[in-house]
């Protein structure tokens, strides 16, 4: 009497199912395991470095900062540096007015000081160049107190 | 009411866990450490070295327990954690071929204890001449009867390989079991 071989499936049957009555049942130490591991998680959390969400949330604030510090660095870096504004016009009349009637020895004084204030508001060029007083012709000391001789 | 700890599912302990909740991290490891050792013993072939492999396995799941993805099963993640881990070490592992099982059971019949033994060591050389792929899709597939797509996320590998993982390791296992002398490595 001849037994027809058995077929792939019932051939795989045969020692998935010998595999399984082979294999080991589960270790009887779980609680030991889940002590040993729990202990091992206890003694890393005490050395462990900050979590990744930890160091997200102390990370954020310092990222913050140094955006705005980079931000305002740049904006002050590219505004082009203002030029000193010029002396305002009624400091430079008061100026000459006291130089004039105050120190009237100083009448030369007094005319660069108006030529500064003419220079100042773009009015220099409009004047014919020898119109301008020439400083030079007021060396000397007007005396406003002596008395006109005639 | 409070729910027990027994009832909770996997989610809401990873959720607890990562809060640093211990109770509910020790019942998610007593939860699955018999399946996690398993599966490492099944695979390196020494229990020493599957339990420290399993250990670490269950520290990375508690330290990053607020990555888990409760759309996917709790042992699912395990699996592919405990895999990663030992085949990433495994260069520097020593490796046994032998069982990683205990000696087997003595019972009242010698002839049934021999017959056993004589079984397991032809079914675990057979195992040994599998690939690791192939090891591990006989494994899940047949022996922890986890579903195709389960086992291919296990080992991220499209399900058609896992397929052809399967294939050419029942014939591998039939042909070595059948007649071992002509069995060849994959």
């Amino acid at each position: 009497m001849t037994t027809t071989p058995p077929s792939p499936d019932d051939r795989d049957r045969r020692w998935i199912e010998a595999l399984r009555q082979a294999d080991e049942p589960d270790p009887p130490d779980g609680d030991r395991f889940v002590r040993e591991v729990l202990a091992r998680w206890d003694g890393s959390a005490a050395s462990e470095p900050v979590s990744p969400r930890r160091w997200r949330l102390l990370l954020f604030p310092a990222a913050l900062a140094a955006v705005i510090a980079l931000a305002v660095s740049i904006s002050l870096w590219r505004v082009p540096p203002q030029p000193a504004p010029p002396a305002p016009v009624a400091d430079l009349f008061r100026q000459a007015t006291e130089q004039i009637l105050v120190q009237p020895g100083r009448v030369s004084d007094a005319i660069s000081t108006a030529t500064q204030w003419l220079d100042a508001h773009r009015l220099i060029d409009l004047l014919p160049a020898q119109r301008l007083p020439d400083p030079a012709r007021f060396v000397e000391p007007i005396d406003h107190e002596t008395p006109d001789a005639t | 009411m409070d729910v027990s700890a027994t009832e909770r599912s996997d989610a809401e302990l990873a959720r607890l866990t990562a809060r640093g909740d211990r109770p509910a991290a020790g019942m998610l490891i007593a939860r699955h450490q018999a399946m996690v050792r398993w599966f490492l013993r099944r695979l390196c072939g020494n229990a020493d070295t599957a339990d420290d492999l399993a250990q670490e396995t269950f520290l990375r799941v508690l330290r990053y327990a607020h990555r888990y993805d409760p759309r996917y099963p709790m042992r699912t993640w395990l699996l592919t954690i405990a895999r990663r881990l030992w085949i990433s070490q495994r260069p520097r592992l020593v490796v046994e071929q032998a069982p990683a099982h205990d000696p087997v059971d003595a019972t009242n019949d010698p002839a049934r204890t021999a017959t056993v033994a004589e079984q397991r060591v032809a079914i675990d050389a057979a195992m040994t001449q599998l690939t690791e792929p192939q090891r591990t899709a006989v494994l899940l597939f047949h022996l922890r009867e986890l579903p195709l797509r389960e086992v291919a996320r296990v080992m991220e590998v499209p399900e058609g390989t896992v397929k052809s993982h399967l294939h050419r390791a029942r014939a591998l296992m039939r042909q070595h079991l059948d007649d071992p002398t002509e069995a060849t490595p994959p």
